[in-house]
């Protein structure tokens, strides 16, 4: 299925720089399906959202920035991995910089790909591609 | 020549002779005056006289021959001679006596043969022994014949005495009584004669004995004894000779001595015979003869004259001594003299005797070449007169060899010489003794060893120049021997240590290694001996006041001049600095690296966000709402671009702004430094408390301030939602140092972002603005300050304190 027509999916977005994120939701708007973004603005609260005692609904494709107060993109990413249930989540990096050395540590834990910001339209476009549809049967996320 | 008892053979002879004619004739008197029958008696008396006479000569000429056989002597011959004349005469005697008995003839015509068979017998012994020596006479004497014959004489003669005793009974019957007194005569003179007989014999018994024994002498002697007459010719030749000479006396005797004489010798036999015709004696003359096989020898002669009974030289006896051996002896003794004389003048090794009165008895030429002088000057001098300082030191080690007997060895001493100088020697003394074991004085061996000892003198000289050398380099050094035991310390060891040599020696430096770094240093150490690598480690070792300082130290084996392994020497170097220095500088590596990742990242971020939004302004320009919100959100971005570029050039600032340091009280900087964040600290209604202690800080002003700036804008960034924020700034000590804090009751710090808070970039909270570089400057001014920061937070909640030193901080009171 082309990305452009394809069912709304649930983005996790971890970014702690409002701009960007502003520019993330912009960009999607772009898209015909109303994809849904869940903005959480540190680690601390992407693994709150994931594994806290009220953890949202399962995304389906993560947006992360390496770069975040409390807890760094690194340690979610290497959390979600931990998870057998969370790591067949594409996880996407968001970074400023290719020659970025926490982006090797990003694929070793298991990121799927990255994204140079800001993201370009063709950008979004693979993006869209590389996430599954979404599961008719997900469930809410829960400790077990 | 005529000995003594020769004489008194001859006058024994003679009167024992004159005695039996006397009586004869006394008897022939009386017969005239007697009756016939006495006469009778006094015939048969006479005969039997006649008959034992004629036998006892002719014992006599059996032992005048038996002395000739014996020495070979002519003297010998005329008793031989002598007696032979009396049997003759006896024989003719006796039968003139029994003329009128015919019985008597009859036992004569049957002596008379054997008589003469047995003179016969005696001169044929004699020829023989003048003719073929002793052994042939010899030989023939051991025949037999001669004993038998003699037998045979004594049993005729005493056949004859019986006739005569049977007559004498007959006619002694008749004249009993008459010839009493004639009787008488005749037995004492009888007896007289037999008595003198007797005399005599024992004598010849005794000269014959006496003979015998000088003969065997001769025999037995080593020497040869030859005998010779005044031409030359051989006439003895004993065992000796046989042996020198190599000719047996059979085929010598009776030839010319000249055959023992070399050929260019001859003319000295004529020499020696005419000395001897003079009736001189010629004594231990030393010369060459030659033997049978034609081999020479050297020889000692003496040759004495021999004189017949008037005294006329008639012949000369001749000792001749093979000393060859001799000879070669003393040759042997002359060469090796010569060689040992040769020696002692030629080695270098000096050598003197001494007497025991510490006179020079030799000297050799080494010995007085170094003295100066030449062996003449030296020899028989006294060591007073010719070393007159060193003399007593000498004698008393010459008296300590005497006394003791036992040598002194390795004697290190100085030789003065003439010239001034002085050399040094080496002197071994050995007792020197006589032949009977006495000690009479010293034998000194000396080696001059001057040069070694100059050798010595500089290596000293050297060896103190190289402990100076070490002992005060600037670098910490060591030496262990073979067994890996430290052997010595230069004082600069011992200076940063604090201890004594004796504490370090040994493994006792191992006490002041760190106890972290101890068990890795032993190891690298000891496999390092046991490859004899060279090995180097860094540790740390303890200093007086207790604390350590990092050194580096470096060991490598050492071997002797001889190559062989003979221990480590180490050098170490203070490498405390050099170790701060590397932790600076990977600390300042790693700003760097978080510098590139700044400008990478957190400017490239808003420098993304204004160049986005500005596309999306593009578009949005019709739409007031959106278009205030893009130029919201470049605003915000190019803000937070400047924020970060004036930390970076503030944090940059601090390694380049080269302000001279001031003191300043701590009020003074903490005013300033409020004064920059009032805006923060009214905003949030914050009370701020300074302590009154009169504290005086020492540093680089703007950069004190900024220390004050960053920890009060960080304490009210971190406020929370604290209803009664405070900060309190105040100075405490801790253990002798003054302790700076700036303390808040704000939220605290969680313990999981303790170790992040001093990093740069190192944002805690999105929210909270600020570049994350604030309190990295902080650490670098503290740091660069001689002082050290560190946060403390019981947790969230529950506030930050963050304490920190500078260097020459002080309070002061008024």
């Amino acid at each position: 299925m082309p990305p452009l027509d394809r069912e709304p999916l649930t983005i996790l977005l971890v970014e702690d720089e409002p701009a960007h994120a502003e520019i993330v939701r912009r960009n999607l708007k772009i898209f015909p399906a109303a994809h849904r973004i869940v903005h959480v603005e540190d680690g601390q609260l992407a693994l709150d959202y994931l594994f806290g005692a009220n953890p949202g609904p399962p995304p389906d494709l993560i947006l992360l920035d390496l770069r975040l107060p409390k807890v760094d993109g690194l340690e979610v990413l290497r959390q979600i991995q931990a998870s057998e249930t969370l790591k067949t989540i594409p996880t996407v990096v968001l970074t400023t910089s290719a020659a970025d050395e926490d982006l090797a540590t990003a694929f070793r834990l298991g990121a799927m790909s990255y994204q140079l910001k800001p993201v370009t339209f063709e950008g979004y476009t693979e993006l869209l591609k590389t996430a599954p549809p979404p599961a008719v049967s997900r469930r809410p996320l829960s400790h077990e | 020549m005529k000995s003594p008892s020769h004489r008194k053979l001859v006058a024994g002879f003679a009167l024992s002779v004159a005695l039996i004619v006397s009586v004869t004739w006394m008897n022939m008197g009386r017969e005239n005056r007697s009756q016939d029958a006495s006469n009778w008696v006094a015939h048969t008396h006479l005969v039997r006289y006649s008959i034992s006479r004629m036998f006892s000569d002719l014992q006599e000429v059996t032992s005048a021959t038996r002395g000739y056989i014996l020495t070979g002597t002519p003297v010998f011959l005329e008793p031989y001679y002598a007696a032979v004349k009396q049997v003759g005469n006896q024989i003719l005697l006796v039968r003139s006596l029994t003329s009128t008995i015919p019985e008597q003839q009859k036992n004569l015509d049957a002596l008379e043969p054997l008589i003469n068979r047995r003179l016969e017998l005696a001169a044929q012994v004699v020829r023989v022994r003048q003719e073929q020596g002793f052994e042939a006479a010899q030989a023939l004497v051991a025949g037999g014949e001669g004993r038998k014959t003699m037998e045979a004489v004594r049993a005729v003669i005493e056949k004859m005495d019986a006739v005569e005793v049977l007559l004498l009974k007959a006619r002694g019957e008749v004249n009993r009584r008459g010839e009493a007194s004639v009787h008488a005569w005749t037995v004492a003179g009888a007896a007289g004669s037999l008595v003198l007989l007797a005399l005599v014999f024992a004598l010849l018994l005794h000269e014959n004995r006496q003979r015998q024994a000088l003969a065997e002498i001769v025999e037995s002697s080593e020497d040869a004894i030859i005998g010779k007459d005044l031409n030359g010719i051989i006439t003895s030749w004993n065992k000796g000779a046989e042996k020198i000479f190599g000719y047996a006396a059979a085929e010598i005797v009776g030839t010319s001595i000249q055959r023992l004489i070399p050929s260019d010798r001859q003319q000295e036999e004529h020499a020696i015979l005419e000395k001897i015709r003079g009736g001189d004696k010629v004594d231990h003359f030393e010369t060459l003869r030659q033997t049978k096989a034609g081999r020479l020898l050297n020889v000692s002669i003496t040759a004495s004259p021999i004189k017949d009974a008037k005294g006329t030289v008639i012949g000369a006896s001749k000792v001749a001594r093979d000393i060859t051996g001799k000879k070669q002896a003393e040759n042997s003794i002359a060469k090796l003299s010569a060689e040992l004389e040769t020696i002692f003048n030629s080695v270098p090794t000096m050598i003197w005797y001494k007497d025991d009165k510490n006179n020079f008895l030799r000297v050799n030429r080494s010995a007085a070449q170094t003295m100066g002088r030449t062996v003449a000057e030296t020899e028989g001098r006294s060591a007073y007169d010719l070393m007159p300082n060193e003399a007593e030191h000498y004698y008393e080690d010459d008296r300590e060899v005497i006394t003791s007997g036992k040598p002194k060895l390795n004697i290190i001493e100085r030789l003065p010489t003439t010239s001034g100088e002085t050399r040094w020697v080496q002197t071994d003394k050995v007792p020197c003794r006589d032949e009977t074991g006495n000690i009479i004085g010293v034998i000194v061996i000396c080696a001059d060893i001057t040069e070694r000892k100059r050798v010595e003198e500089k290596l000293a000289v050297a060896l103190e120049f190289h402990k100076q050398l070490l002992g005060n380099a600037p670098a910490l050094i060591w030496r262990a021997g073979t067994d890996a035991k430290c052997s010595w310390f230069n004082t600069t060891w011992l200076e940063f240590t604090g201890r004594t040599m004796e504490q370090e020696l040994g493994d006792g430096w191992v006490e002041g290694v760190h106890p972290d770094d101890l068990d890795r240093c032993l190891k690298i150490y000891q496999d390092a001996f046991a490859a004899r690598q060279p090995f180097q480690m860094d540790y740390r070792l303890r200093r007086p006041d207790g604390s350590y300082s990092w050194i580096s130290d470096s060991g490598i084996a050492l071997n002797d001049v001889s190559g062989g392994f003979c221990g480590y020497i180490g050098y170490c170097f203070d490498i405390t600095e050099r170790m701060q220095f590397q932790k600076e500088l990977s600390r300042k590596n790693a700003d760097l690296e978080l510098f590139t990742t700044a400008v990478s990242h957190d400017l490239k971020s808003p420098l993304v966000t204004v160049k986005t939004f500005l596309g999306y302004l593009e578009k949005d320009l019709d739409d007031p709402g959106a278009r205030a919100k893009d130029l919201g959100y470049i605003r915000s971005a190019a803000d937070k671009m400047k924020r970060l570029l004036d930390d970076l050039l503030a944090l940059a600032r601090i390694g380049h702004l080269r302000n001279e340091p001031v003191v300043l009280p701590l009020q003074e900087v903490v005013r300033e430094a409020l004064g920059i964040v009032a805006g923060q600290i009214a905003e949030r209604g914050v009370r701020v408390e300074v302590t009154p202690e009169p504290v005086l800080l020492h540093g680089n002003r703007p950069q004190l301030v900024a220390v004050f700036q960053n920890l009060l804008d960080n304490a009210v960034k971190f406020l929370g939602d604290q209803p009664a924020p405070r900060i309190e700034v105040g100075a405490e000590t801790e253990d002798g140092e003054i302790v700076l804090f700036v303390r808040d009751n704000g939220k605290g710090i969680d313990p999981c972002d303790q170790p992040k808070i001093f990093g740069m970039f190192q944002k805690l909270d999105a929210h909270t603005p600020g570049s994350g570089i604030g309190l990295a400057m902080v650490r670098r001014i503290v740091e660069a300050h001689g002082g050290k920061i560190h946060a403390q937070s019981d947790g969230p909640g529950m506030g930050a304190t963050f304490r920190f030193t500078l260097e020459k901080t002080q309070i002061k009171f008024p």
